[in-house]
Parts: structure tokens; sequence; C-alpha cells
């Protein structure tokens, strides 16, 4: 009896080691696919769709090539009322406006700047509209 | 200034990374679908042929927007180095990444064509009556603010004319004011009339012929 325990628990003790390593193995192998999915997304997203010859085509068609990394999307942001905007935007400061349905919308060219503002998501008058000039 | 929305889905844009004839190439998180921006037209992709709608926009300096549209509200977001100001629009402070004096134009596409306006013209004739893809159209330069805007010459079904007196467009027809970058009526005769307002597209020369090659340019006689 008291042997069969003893067997029973070095059994135990045994495959709790396995499992482990098991386990170990297996995970490791997903963390590294894992990494390896990460880097190849990241390859594919910034390699340029198309890059096939090194100069453009001749005929003018599409041929884009990567400049920066994409960026993410603009969209959410706040307004401001006219009053608010009094400290902080001068008179002749250049805006891009637009009116749809009695609704008007301006956008300061001072804080719009690529990369990463140049695309703004936005909603006016009930419609869904990209601001970008 | 686009509708971002195609076949009845609304699509949300953002900068691709990628460039096209040095100009951004816009992709939809939607589809993934890679977007022209000067264009509107998706190159590649799932939606590739669509485009997208165009409204009219006005580039025009904080003063004279917030003068016409008090209720105006504004894009809240922290400032860039950037410092666009009209005097740019007026030729008195050369562009920073493009020191030419005829630099900038406002055009418009359609139906296949495109014509522009330049900024250099503009500033001297102020009111341009023109014909666009066989209608008749307005190129306008509000000299104070430096505003150029394109209007339909049609209002009520009626071809018109204008001149530039005073700070206002004056029509041909009945001699009635019209705000020059608004086009509202500033007479009462027309009270909460406005003339239409095209989609014109203020961009630099070169830019705008890389994108429309097929593109003429007004000139004085032509």
């Amino acid at each position: 009896m008291t042997q069969l325990t003893s067997t029973s628990k070095v059994g135990q003790v045994i495959l709790t080691v396995v499992g482990a390593a098991v386990g170990f193995v297996v995970l490791s192998a997903l963390v590294e696919r894992w990494s390896d999915y990460q880097e190849a997304a990241q390859i594919a997203d910034e390699e340029p769709p198309r890059l096939i010859e090194e100069n453009p085509p001749a005929d003018g068609s599409f041929f884009p090539q990567r400049a920066v990394p994409r960026q993410p999307v603009v969209t959410g942001y706040q307004v401001m009322s006219v009053d608010e905007v009094a400290t902080v935007l001068d008179d002749d400061e250049l805006v891009l406006g637009v009116e749809i349905g009695g609704e008007a919308r301006a956008y300061s060219i001072n804080v719009m700047s690529g990369p990463e503002r140049e695309i703004f998501n936005d909603t006016l008058g009930g419609r869904s509209i990209a601001a970008t000039w | 200034m686009y509708v971002r929305q195609v076949n009845g889905q609304t699509l949300t844009l953002a900068v691709s990374g990628l460039l096209w004839r040095s100009s951004l190439v816009m992709i939809d998180q939607e589809t993934e679908s890679l977007w022209s921006h000067l264009l509107g037209t998706a190159m590649q992709g799932p939606l590739e042929g669509s485009k997208l709608e165009a409204i009219p926009s006005t580039m025009t300096d904080w003063g004279s927007w917030r003068e016409r549209y008090p209720s105006t509200t504004v894009m809240q977001m922290s400032r860039t180095t950037n410092e666009y100001r009209r005097g740019m629009h007026l030729n008195e402070i050369m562009l920073p990444s493009y020191p030419l004096p005829d630099a900038l134009v406002i055009g418009l596409v359609g139906d296949g064509k495109a014509r522009c306006w330049r900024f250099d013209s503009l500033r001297i004739d102020l009111v341009i009556n023109d014909r666009f893809a066989g209608q008749p159209v307005v190129a306008v330069f509000e000299p104070k603010s430096g505003t150029a805007t394109v209007f339909s010459r049609i209002f009520a079904g009626q071809e018109m004319s204008f001149t530039f007196k005073g700070g206002k467009l004056v029509d041909d027809r009945q001699q009635s004011e019209w705000d020059p970058i608004t086009g509202e009526a500033a007479d009462e005769a027309h009270e909460g009339r406005q003339l239409r307002k095209l989609p014109g597209i203020v961009s630099l020369k070169p830019a705008w012929i890389d994108f429309h090659p097929e593109t003429t340019v007004w000139s004085k006689g032509s």
C-alpha cells in the first residue's frame, strides 16, 4: 500500500514535470509563431503593394510607394465654438470651411499636418464626411 | 472634402503612408482599398474604380469664415508648427513648401474634364465668367481674405454673368448683390437664396496638372 502510494506520487511528479515541459514547449512555439506573424504582418504593411519595378511605370498607372508607416484613423475629436476658439486661432489663419444642411464647421489648416493629421473622419449635417486638403 | 460613403457603406479613411505622384494615398479601414487623395478614386482593392463624392468647401481665413457663419464649430486639436495665413493667398507671403508666385490654382473636375484658374489671374480679375464642361461657371476671388471660390452661373434656371463691385458679386440680370465667399444673396430681393457653390479644389499648380493632365488652364482671351 505504502509502496503503491509512493509509486503513484512519483508518477504524479513525473507527469507534472512532463506536462509543464510540454506546455512550455507548446507555449513558446505559439509565442514564436505569434511574433513571426507580427513581424510578417509588419513587413507586409511596410512593403508597398505592386512594387515590381523600381521606377514608376511610364503609362502613369497606379504605383504607390511607401513614405511613412500607415497612420491611425483620426476621428472622434471635440469641436469648439467661435468664442472658445478666440484665443487659439487668429483671424488671418487659413481654415477649410464646410457647410452642410445649415451646419458649418471649420478645420484649421495649421492643425492639419501630415502624415498623422491629414484626413479627418467627421459627421456634419447628417452626412459622413472626410475633411482633407 | 469628400462624402465618405460609397454604395451605402460608410468608410473610415486613414493615411496609408503610401505616396503616388508625390501625393497622399488614403486607405479605408472597412475594405482596405487604396484611394487617391486628389482624384477621390479607389485605385486598388475591393472598391477599385469607386469614386467619393466631392463636396464644396472653402479655403478662407478664420475671420471671414466666423463672420459669415457665427454658429460655426471648429475642429479642436493642438496646433502644429504650420503657419498658413491669408498672406499666402494674397501673394504677400511665399508658400514655405513652394516658393513660386504662380503656385496656387483653384480647379474643377467632372465629365472627364478638368479646368483650373490661377490665383495670379484671379487676383487681377477678381471675377472670371467662364464655362466648364458645357456649364456656365464663375471663378471668384475675394481680395481681402484671398478666398477663391467657383460657383455655377445658373440661378433659378437662368444664366447670369457677374462683376465685382463694392466687395460683392453683382449679377447682370437684376444687379443683385451676392457674397463672394458663400454665394448668399446680399440684398433683400433674393434674401435667403444662394448661388450654387461647386467643389473647387485649391491646389498647387504642378500637382493639379500632374493629376489632371487633361486640364485646361484659364488665361485671358482664351
